[in-house]
Parts: C-alpha cells; structure tokens; sequence
C-alpha cells in the first residue's frame, strides 16, 4: 500500500466519480453561475456523484466575504436547484464553497488565488487539481488565462492537472474564434480546454450515438439510398427577453446554428469513429464539418439560407410586439431571429441528401429534434394512392425527450386503408428517474477528464469556416444582400422558408 | 403519481385471472383504461416469496418501483401449508405520470399464488416462462432462503439474482450458494445481494475520508476497525469487514475470543488490526471507526431516525473535519430500484464475500 492512490474507492461505484478538484469560477456573482454552475454542483453532490473533498472558490470584482458570497449562492440553488435543498446537505457542500475577489486583470489577485489553492489542496485533498471555469465575456478569456500562466496556474500541482471550460460564443466568426483561440492555446494545450456547448450535454444529444452505432438495423440504412432528407429543428416560444443587448450582435445563425444545431448535424451525419476515446469521434465530426458544402456567393446563399425577424403577433392567446420593438433592441435593426436553411454533406453517405436546419424565436412551440425522412416504399402494391407514405425517425433532443418511427399499418376491417402510427420511446416512460441537467454532465466530464461531449478548437473553426460566408453574405453590398423576411411572432416562420422546401418537393415538419 | 387520473380496476390486489388466460385478462385490463395510458418496459422482474401475505407488500413496493422501473413484472407467492392445492393468479398494472407531463405510463403485474401442494419452487418456472415479456432480460428476485436446489432452467435465463443476504438464518450455505453460482461458466446470473446495495453509500462516504493526503497516510496504519450493527445487519456488518480487508489487502479475519464478534486480520507486513462487531439498536449499520496507530479516527454514524451519514475525521496534526451525507436507504423499493440501476459483474462484492468466508456461520 505504497501507492498514494485511494484504495477504498477502487471499485466502489459503477458511475464514474472524478477524483476531487478544486473548482474555480471566473464571473461567479453572475446569471450563468446562480441559475446553472452552483445548482448543478449541488445536484451532483446531493446524489453522491460528486468527490465530497471538490472545493469551488468563486473569482469576481465585487467585494463581499466568503458568508455572503456563500448565502447569495444559498438563495440561488434553492432558487434553481432541480432538486429540493437540504439543509444538513447544503451545510456539508457550502463548507467548499469559498470567494474569492479581483479584478481579472489584477496580478496580485492571481498570485492569492494560487496561494488559496495551495492551501485547499492540503486542506482537502483535492491534489493539485484546477477546473477554471470562465463564466466570463470572451473578451476576458485572453486577459484571465494569460495571468493564470503567469502564476503558473495552467498546470496541474504534485502530479495534479489544471483545464479550462469556456462557454460560447466561441468568436463572432473565424478570425476572432481563431484569435480566442490561440489566446487560450497560449496558456492551455487543446487536451486541456473544454468548450461548453449545453446541447450536447443533454441526454439525447449523447443518445444519437447510441441509436446509430448500438442497435445493428439503422446504421445499413443510414445513407442517401434509404434517406430522403433530415431536418433538424430548435424552436422557442420566447422572444429575446432581457438578452437583447446580446442577441443584436449576435442573431439566430450564430446563437443556435453555428453551436448547437450544427454539432445535433455532425452527431447525426458522422461515420462510426474507431472508438469512443473523445478524440476518435471528434474526428469523425470535424470531417463532416469538413464536408459540408459552402456557399460561395450571395446568391448561392439566397438559394439556400432564409433568414427572418419575428414581426407582431400572438403566442399561446397573448399578443406578443415585433422584436424590432422588443426592449434594447434597434428599431431598423436586421438581426435575425429565424434561420431556415438547406445544408449539403458532400460525402459518399450523403451525397443528395438535404439536411433542412432551422432555428427560431416566437415560433408556436418550444422544442428541438432531428427528423429522419426515409425515401418512400415504391409505389406498387399499396402506394399507389399518394399520400405521405414514408417512413420517419424523430429523435427529440427536448422537451419529452425520447424517439419515435412513423410506419404505415393497415386500418382494420374489410377495406384496404393504410394508416400511420407511431412507436414511440419516451425517456420518462422508461427510465422514471429524471436525467441531470445538461451542465451536471458536462462538468463532472470536464472534471473525469472526458472531452467527448465538448468542442474541439477544429470543430469550431470549421463550424466558422461554413457560417462565415452566409454572414459575409448579409454583411456585404446592400445590393447583393439576401433578404430579411418577417414572420408573424407565433407562426412556424417566414413563408419563404416554406418555399426553400417546397421547391424540392418536401415541407418542414409541424412544429 | 396522480391518483386521479388512474381507473380503479388498477389498485389493489388485482384483477383474478384465470391462469391460461392471463393474456386476454391483461389486454381487457387496457381496454377498460378510460385515460390514456402507454405500455411501457424494458424488463422482466420476477419475485418469488414464500412469506405470507406477500403479494400485498410486493404490490405495494413495485408501485413504486415501477415509477423508475417500467416493466413485466411477476409476482410468485408459495403457500405451502395452505390446506388448499391451487393455483390463483391476479393481473394488475401499476400507472404513473411521466415526469415531462400528463401522460401515464403503465406497467403490467401478474401475481400466482401456489398453495398446498402446488407450492412447489419447480414449478416456478413454468409459470415465469409463459409469461414473460419477449426480449427484455430477466431478473429475478428471491426472496428469503435461496434453495438448495435452483431450477436449472430459470436460473439459465436470469441475468440478475436479486438476494437480500441480511434476511437469511444460515448466511454461511446461503452465501456458499451465491459464490457456487457466480463461479458458474454457464450462467449469467449476475449476484445483487441487497445488503450490499443498503451499504453502498456508506462505502463512498467513507472512501472519501481518504482523498486527503494526510489521511491517506494513515491507511497504511489502521490497527482497530469497529461496527457497529442492529441484529438484522450482522452480516452487513461482516460484508463491510470484507470490503475493507479486500480494499486494504489485509488477510482474511480470524476469530478472537469466543464471543464471534471480535476479529483480527493481519495488514500487510503482519502487523494485526483489531475488528470488532457490536450490536446496537438502530439502523443496520450505526457507526463505523477506523482507527490508526499514530491516533487518527474516522467515523461515520447513522442515527436511528435519520437518513443521513455523518462523518467525521481527526487526522493527527490536522483539524477535525464533519460532514453530512444522505444516507443509503432502507426501504425495498428504493433498494430494489439502486440495484436495478446499478451494472458490472460485482467483483468487488465477491472479493468481499471470499474475504469474509471463513467468518460467516
């Protein structure tokens, strides 16, 4: 028993337990770390899945003590957690919560840190292990990480490890995501950088991979000979709300479709990687990134891209303004709040086949899913009467996540009617436990080291390397410009996303 | 769960079943559903008991653990010393809400009550195998005394014998029973001995004393371990001595003294580690003390009512250090459910259980 390794936990527990660490969070008075971070340490602490010994010190300007950092975090957890608080629960995981203030570009703030740190690895054991989580502006990222360095904060102490998660938006386009990350590559080596897409945390997000590679009858019919064409879809019924100062400079496509829908597309469109190790599928992601056709000019992305801006409407029997007269929002302004668009996966699986993707505010229902439209059955013996006869397969990412497949059936009785239905797979129906909160995942997998479910610096580039000249497009000439449509708030979008579809022959699914 | 939403041909005992006609009694069950219910599962849970009045409390733990469980679940009850020779079954189905909204979700239950003569343990078999829903795995939970004598069929088809070792009057043949089958080749029968389950919070809390440098240290100096149990959690208690022997690669404990409850295992190097067992009133285990040689202490207790650990650690040169865990559960549904969760080939329960062999009467 020479060995400094814990033997009591060898085997203990089939849920993977990352060894403990110390958590620092950079913004930590802010929305992201109240609503998301603390809840979900908590969570992952009240259900055992969390290294009691894990610290969490909290970085920030504001000045106030570790007791009234700790019952601000207090309120908020009892506030956001997905579980109720318990006291004797909450008083054993407040005990490794501490504050910790100053400026992010105070150097003297950063030499403390490294001392405190020093301090709560003897204290409790969390052997030299760092998780900084910049829940920051990206503007900060250079400023925070480059002083960690210099503190020699950027690697692991006694044999220990230090890695980074930082949220999106991971740029504006490729040159600033490109400069973002070569500030952080100057501290952190890419093994050490988690970006955080919240999507990809979600229970079935991670269930695609499953669905393909786990069950032998999809994976033969996962190609252009058997599918018509995908769509993938992320509606909400919320207009901007307070994020208004955001979204303006940022708008749909770089909100929801530069991230999430086009990491749901490569889970989706990805060859079987050669294990499970997070590089194996990151790789097998990058090359469809790789692939997806560009659009080379204003006019390839007018054929192909739909962007539009919710004008006045009503939304569940309420009357909702137009996001031109949201609050802090400009009233010309041409941000868009809808992207619909058809996207090509030039590759040997894909070849022809559209992947439709689209993404919108104020639209009738909140949801997301990825819709597999099979060809259909020829039209011999039973087919022959029209009708939408083909098969789908519909993974919904949320809410009610779960799967379901259309099939036709025959109606009973004499006559020869057919009929679809549904089978369908409900996560609630069959696993009654409630599945954690995406952030739960994600940072104990930052904290076991696991980056599958985050980015990869290529992965990013190559997302902006495809986003870049859609927005080159809406940026450019005005003369040239694709042009914003509107869509009544409450609508399924602008119509002309319907025509996009239309003139290949197909319609988007009902939202 | 909504009760309100649920027909009421859906509580209590069930529905009587004419046996070969299960089937058509569990379809006329959904078709009187008035709300709209799905079907759902994903395995086949098999209960066998031969205690009285069994099925009312099985019923009443697979309404709960339907809830994050769906499946087919059968209840088999043997009566033998009823003065009747009969065969009885009830179907049943247990409804919950889903979490995401109002839809219900069903399983379905059937129960066979064997009386008299037909309260065989081989027929148990035929009565599971026509019933069983196609395609999911089966697991199956005895109850009580394992027999000497498992049918060779059903035990071929289970993936998961569910046991409760701190039941048991003769855990040394039980225990014996349990490590012959997990020795089998042939068999899958993974072994989920729900005693172990009862403790497995208790593990991690008390591994994690360790994570800390200093007293990490002091593992390597254990010299006294004591448990403190209540009458049911004798062999909780000597489990627990197994892992700890097992994890720390002491040798197997040897009796000390006549009174069966003390014990010493050698550590490496031959230095010994008292262990002693106590019995206490309260929960099945109420503390554990590790103690080293240079006077480092770990503790974890459990108060009678309460369902939390508290642990707590003076580590020699360092400051004392208390916290509160929830504690494992003792309710059977919420045991059944943790071990229904839980996967791998339970290496680490095994080890344990050889550890302890010789100490087990």
């Amino acid at each position: 028993m020479s060995s400094s390794a814990n033997p009591l936990r060898e085997g203990l527990t089939m849920r993977p337990q990352p060894k403990p660490c110390t958590v620092v969070i950079f913004g930590a008075t802010g929305d992201l770390t109240m609503r998301k971070l603390l809840p979900a340490l908590y969570n992952l602490a009240a259900d055992g899945d969390l290294p009691p010994s894990t610290a969490i010190v909290g970085f920030a300007r504001r000045e106030k003590t570790d007791d009234v950092f700790r019952q601000e975090m207090e309120t908020a957890v009892r506030k956001f957690s997905r579980q109720t608080v318990r006291d004797e629960l909450w008083n054993s995981f407040v005990q490794g919560i501490s504050y910790h203030q100053s400026e992010f570009t105070d150097d003297d703030g950063y030499r403390r840190l490294a001392e405190r740190l020093d301090q709560i690895d003897a204290e409790r054991g969390t052997g030299g292990r760092r998780l900084f989580y910049l829940s920051v502006a990206p503007a900060q990222f250079g400023e925070i990480v480059e002083r960690l360095k210099k503190y020699n904060l950027h690697v692991g102490k006694d044999g220990g490890w230090a890695r980074v998660i930082v949220e999106k938006p991971f740029g504006t386009n490729l040159p600033t995501a490109e400069a973002l990350n070569n500030e952080i590559a100057g501290t952190f080596p890419e093994s050490a950088v988690y970006r955080i897409d919240h999507f990809l945390g979600k229970e079935t997000a991670q269930n695609i991979m499953v669905l393909r590679f786990a069950n032998a009858i999809f994976e033969p019919i996962w190609n252009n000979r058997y599918i018509d064409h995908v769509q993938i879809t992320a509606g909400e019924t919320l207009g901007v709300e307070n994020r208004a100062g955001y979204y303006e400079t940022s708008g749909a496509l770089r909100d929801m479709i530069q991230n999430h829908l086009i990491q749901l597309m490569t889970l989706t469109a990805m060859e079987p990687p050669t294990s499970l190790h997070a590089d194996a599928v990151r790789d097998e992601k990058v090359k469809v990134l790789r692939a997806l056709r560009r659009m080379n000019s204003p006019a390839e992305v007018t054929a192909n891209v739909i962007r539009g801006q919710y004008a006045a409407g009503a939304i569940m029997g309420k009357e909702v303004p137009a996001y031109r007269n949201d609050a802090n929002v400009n009233p010309q302004s041409m941000t868009e709040t809808y992207v619909g668009m058809r996207i090509f996966v030039d590759n040997w699986r894909w070849a022809g086949v559209p992947f439709y993707v689209r993404s919108g505010k104020r639209l009738p229902k909140s949801g997301a899913e990825i819709a597999v439209q099979f060809k259909r059955a020829p039209s011999v013996l039973f087919n022959q009467g029209g009708g939408d006869s083909s098969n789908n397969l519909v993974i919904r990412i949320q809410p009610d996540e779960g799967i379901s497949m259309r099939m036709q059936a025959k109606l009973p009785g004499g006559a020869l009617r057919i009929e679809p239905v549904k089978m369908d797979f409900q996560y609630g129906a069959s696993f009654g436990r409630p599945s954690p909160e995406a952030y739960e995942r994600l940072i104990l997998d930052a904290m076991g080291g696991d980056a599958t479910l985050f980015a990869r610096r290529d992965e990013v580039e190559e997302a902006w390397k495809f986003v870049d000249p859609i927005l080159d497009a809406w940026h450019g000439p005005a003369a040239d410009q694709p042009p914003l449509t509107f869509y009544p708030a409450g609508s399924p979008g602008p119509v002309e996303a319907d025509q996009l579809l239309a003139a290949d022959g197909r319609e988007w699914r009902r939202i | 769960m909504s009760t309100a939403t649920i027909t009421p041909a859906f509580f209590g005992d069930g529905i009587p079943a004419e046996i070969g006609k299960i089937d058509k009694e569990l379809k006329k069950l959904w078709q009187e559903q008035s709300t709209v219910a799905t079907r759902a599962s994903r395995l086949n849970l098999v209960v066998y008991s031969a205690a009285d009045s069994s099925i009312r409390a099985n019923t009443a733990i697979m309404r709960e653990l339907t809830r994050d469980h769906a499946g087919r679940v059968i209840l088999v009850a043997a009566r033998a010393k009823s003065p009747e020779n009969r065969l009885r079954a009830w179907v049943n189905a247990h409804c919950h809400l889903t979490k995401a909204g109002a839809k219900q979700t069903c399983s379905e239950q059937i129960a066979f009550l064997m009386e008299g003569t037909s309260a065989n343990t081989r027929l148990v078999s035929s009565l599971v195998f026509s019933h069983l829903d196609s395609d999911l795995p089966l697991y199956l939970w005895w109850q009580g005394e394992l027999p000497a004598e498992f049918d060779e069929r059903l035990l071929g088809a289970t993936e998961r014998l569910i046991f409760d070792s701190s039941t048991w009057a003769n855990p040394k043949a039980q225990f014996e029973l349990v490590r012959a089958i997990a020795a089998r080749p042939d068999l899958d029968a993974i072994p989920g001995d729900l005693n172990w389950t009862r403790c497995s919070t208790l593990r991690l809390s008390f591994a994690q004393f360790f994570d800390v440098p200093s007293a990490r240290a002091a593992l390597d100096k254990v010299d006294r371990l004591d448990l403190e149990h209540s009458s049911q959690g004798r062999t909780t208690a000597v489990l627990l001595l197994g892992w700890f022997a097992d994890a720390l690669k002491w040798g197997a404990p040897e009796p000390s003294g006549t009174s069966g409850q003390e014990f010493v295992c050698q550590r490496e190097g031959g230095t010994p580690v008292r262990v002693v067992l106590a019995r206490k009133s309260g929960a099945f285990i109420s503390r554990v003390t590790l103690r080293s040689s240079e006077g480092s202490v770990f503790t974890l207790t459990r108060s009678a009512d309460s369902d939390l650990y508290t642990t707590q650690s003076f580590v020699a040169g360092a400051d004392s250090v208390e916290q509160s865990f929830q504690a494992d559960s003792h309710e059977p549904s919420h045991l059944l459910s943790e071990e229904l969760s839980r996967g791998g080939a339970r290496r680490a329960y095994l080890r344990a259980l050889e550890k302890v062999s010789g100490i087990l009467g």
